[in-house]
């Protein structure tokens, strides 16, 4: 194997450049974690790096008792469980059938998905269409709109197609219904798709932010992700897109509260994804082999 | 005919048919009207299951409180309201249960988060959703929404608003309000209304440090050469001035010192001349190149942070409280926060304080500054609803009457203040602006005072006895010494002006706006390159903007005059 033949000179050497990549990834996260912990007025000054200055828990006591965090993160939770079972059933029902060749149609039934992939109405259409479905204000407006991603829809599509078809005819040999033999024999195989696709789906249902802007409006629905929006970025953007903002009116958070806050929101994706990782390399590549 | 497999076929088919069900029945939802509102249907369950009848109880108290307006039954009025960040929207505010109380009004907030606020009221507002009114709402801001015809012409209904109209009249504000009216001769905008101009902004100094040498508190733009000089002399790694958001904070208070422009919100192409009541181009006038001169010299002797262009407003505040920069433009909420930071990282001794605006080759002139503060604006899909008179007459009496102002501000008397040697002051265990600092709960983030949704007008009273003691010393010697100019007019476009300026405004000031950075960062020559400079901003189409402005601008005095 490669591995073998390379010298130890650059072994070393590529370790060396994955070191600094891994640093490089690591400390912001890093620097937010200590932030997150350390005075104000000591990370106003820059002092701290990687390690918390003058260590308090103040801002998290600030931030943990705020009633938006905590019907935010109820939400993001329901959002992202309900959201993730939701596309992960859709798009199994969608691409299932679509990786089996002798679907009457596949072709243009394939065409027409994958057109929505690079044509979009575009805001106000979306909006008046989720209107007038009557799901706005509700946890329906940010799952059904998108609950297939094409994308998504086709890597498990290649990833059915690659499941060796033998199977199939020995259990209908046997007796099973298609239903059935999705059930029974496909899914259990497809625990490496289905890990993927549901740290895909759920990533992006954790961390939405746009969709609960526009469709929803009780304060009582909103996830923590606005939250969380508003604490970074409230002051900077209210700037940019308004002129007529006065000096008065822009008020600042202070860092320390938009790390915890960082730290608060990201902390839950951040355990989660070790454990489902192992299946994340072998389901983007299983889907890319043929059967 | 599509084959099913499987003798169990019949799971599959009722399946398929229930799917078939579905969809069709998404279809002809998304194919009928939905007529009503949910609000007018709110309201109208409120009236049926009002009981009580509360009109004998409600007429005597308006009798009593003069300026006061009581609904007769309980209604719903939604708002929009922006969520920002440092004070997060809580739903048991004492603000909201006091308005219910004073008025018999129940707020229902559509909360919007500071960051994506512009989005959603634009998406609102063009799909008809909008809540009953918009807070928050500059004058300027309702342009973009006229062509669509999306909002009140509040002017018609002046004379419901009696309270408005009695503060126009008593402040001698009618001529800014006449600024308002657009082509047509009615405004759509109610903004806030001040006594006082609020005069917040202008260069905060190091107190401590400026003492300690000796220094004097520049007077004009060539004393401040030398007070920086003297700075930077004590410490010469420092860079004294520094900035943040791009340096355009500064231009509000140093722009008319000097004749000239450069401000946030996109600096505009036109510039006005007030002598000649016309419009000239902001980006080549010779008092323009003047202050590019002062500002290089300034960078080229290290006096002034380059730096301030691009670096974050977190960064500013990092150099601040650590000793590297000893002069800013600010206001006082800011300097609390520095001189928070500042003593705990440099010691008890740090103070900034803030200076009246230097004078500047034009005289001894501050901002520009009007009285009428952003405001609120209604959505026409308020005027069919019918409870409007009562939105009209809430807005009145919550943005516009003594008892809404001071309710915003204040809070309930006994609860949030109380009236000490017949002033105001917060509750001992309140902490309010620079009251009481030490005290466990805030005014702005347990009560919801201080709201920046609701504290649009202010009274002269009210103005200062919320000031420190510095604050109104800043104040007072500012209006004394310094001249305040008036805000310039208002001009109103027509669809096709506007679009053609538009595009002319974004060519234009890509052009100024990067010349603005390389001229102070010396990667052109203010001497060598104007004039090339110069044509080149009038061929991008600098002229012809003006030309427009000032067509605009005719046809807007004319309108004025109906």
């Amino acid at each position: 194997m490669a591995i073998k033949k390379m010298s130890t000179w650059a072994y070393s050497i590529i370790i060396i450049i994955m070191l600094f990549v891994v640093f490089i990834t690591l400390y912001p996260i890093v620097w937010l974690a200590a932030s997150s912990v350390s005075d104000a007025s000591v990370v106003a000054s820059g002092r701290v790096t990687l390690y918390p200055i003058g260590f308090n828990l103040d801002s998290y006591i600030y931030v943990l008792n705020q009633e938006g965090f905590w019907t935010g993160y109820k939400n993001t939770i329901l959002y992202t469980a309900a959201g993730t079972f939701t596309c992960l059933f859709m798009s199994t029902l969608a691409a299932y059938p679509l990786s089996k060749k002798r679907l009457v149609g596949r072709k243009y039934i394939m065409g027409f998905i994958l057109i929505t992939m690079f044509v979009n109405g575009g805001l106000i259409p979306n909006y008046l269409v989720v209107r007038a479905l009557g799901l706005l204000d509700s946890i329906w407006a940010i799952i059904l709109p998108t609950a297939i991603s094409t994308y998504n829809m086709i890597i498990m599509r290649t990833f059915f197609a690659g499941i060796p078809s033998e199977l199939e005819e020995a259990a209908m040999i046997d007796g099973l219904g298609t239903t059935a033999i999705l059930m029974k024999i496909i899914l259990p195989l497809s625990k490496p798709i289905m890990a993927t696709m549901a740290l895909f789906y759920g990533v992006g249902f954790w961390n939405d932010w746009f969709k609960p802007l526009i469709y929803l409006s009780s304060p009582e629905k909103t996830p923590v992700t606005l939250f969380l929006r508003n604490v970074v970025f409230g002051a900077q953007l209210a700037l940019e897109q308004d002129a007529s903002t006065q000096a008065a009116d822009l008020t600042q958070v202070y860092m320390t509260i938009k790390s915890t806050t960082i730290i608060l929101v990201v902390f839950p994706m951040l355990c989660v994804y070790p454990f489902i990782q192992k299946y994340f390399v072998k389901g983007i590549m299983i889907g890319s082999l043929k059967g | 005919m599509i084959k099913i497999h499987g003798t169990k076929g019949s799971l599959v088919k009722v399946l398929v048919f229930m799917l078939v069900v579905a969809l069709t029945v998404t279809v002809v939802i998304g194919c009928s009207k939905k007529d009503d509102s949910e609000n007018s249907d709110t309201n109208a369950q409120t009236e049926d299951n009002k009981t009580d009848i509360q009109n004998e109880g409600d007429e005597d108290e308006t009798k009593e409180r003069p300026g006061s307006w009581v609904s007769d039954e309980l209604i719903e009025i939604s708002m929009l309201y922006k969520d920002e960040g440092s004070y997060p929207y809580k739903s048991d505010w004492l603000i909201w249960k006091a308005i219910e109380e004073k008025t018999n009004v129940r707020l229902k907030p559509v909360v919007v988060p500071a960051s994506d606020y512009e989005t959603k009221e634009r998406l609102l507002l063009s799909s008809g959703d909008a809540p009953d009114f918009l807070s928050r709402f500059g004058a300027g801001h309702e342009n973009e929404f006229l062509p669509a015809g999306l909002l009140v012409a509040v002017s018609d209904y002046e004379d419901q608003l009696v309270e408005f109209k009695t503060k126009v009249e008593k402040w001698g504000l009618r001529a800014e309000i006449e600024d308002l009216k657009q082509l047509d001769g009615k405004y759509y905008v109610l903004p806030g209304l001040c006594e006082v101009p609020w005069l917040e902004l202008s260069f905060a100094y190091r107190k401590d440090v400026v003492d300690k040498l000796g220094l004097k508190v520049p007077e004009d733009y060539d004393e401040l050469v030398t007070f920086l000089k003297a700075l930077k002399e004590e410490y010469p790694d420092t860079k004294p001035w520094s900035e943040k958001w791009n340096h355009k904070a500064t231009g509000r208070f140093m722009g008319p010192a000097w004749g000239t422009e450069w401000h946030w919100g996109g600096h505009d192409v036109a510039q006005y001349d007030r002598e000649n009541d016309t419009w000239i181009i902001r980006a080549i006038t010779d008092e323009y190149r003047e202050y590019l001169r002062y500002m290089r010299k300034l960078i080229v002797e290290g006096l002034f942070d380059e730096e301030s262009f691009t670096h974050s407003s977190e960064q500013l505040v990092e150099k601040i409280s650590t000793g590297k920069a000893f002069l800013s433009a600010a206001n006082m909420n800011e300097v609390a926060e520095w001189e928070e930071f500042g003593r705990k990282n440099i010691g008890p001794e740090f103070d900034f304080q803030m200076m009246v605006p230097p004078a500047g080759p034009k005289g001894k002139l501050g901002a520009k500054k009007g009285r009428l503060y952003s405001g609120v604006a209604i959505p026409t899909t308020t005027k069919d609803k019918p409870y409007f008179d009562k939105v009209l007459k809430f807005i009145d009496w919550m943005y516009y009457s003594d008892e809404g102002v001071e309710l915003a501000r204040w809070g309930v008397e006994g609860v949030t203040f109380q009236i000490v040697d017949g002033k105001r002051k917060p509750m001992p265990d309140i902490k309010y602006k620079w009251f009481n600092p030490d005290a466990p709960k805030d005014a702005r983030i347990d009560f919801g005072l201080d709201n920046l949704a609701f504290i649009n007008s202010n009274t002269k009273e009210m103005h200062y006895e919320l000031m420190s003691e510095e604050e109104k010393a800043f104040a007072q010697k500012y209006e004394e010494t310094r001249e305040i100019l008036p805000p310039d007019p208002r001009v109103k476009y027509t669809p096709d002006q506007m679009e053609e300026m538009s595009l002319l405004k974004t060519k234009v000031n890509d052009y100024t706006n990067e010349m603005y950075l390389k001229f102070m960062l010396g990667q052109a020559s203010i001497e060598d390159d104007w004039d090339k400079y110069v044509e080149t901003v009038k061929s991008k189409g600098a002229t012809r903007y003006v030309e427009l402005k000032n067509q605009a601008y005719e046809a807007t005095k004319k309108a004025r005059q109906k």
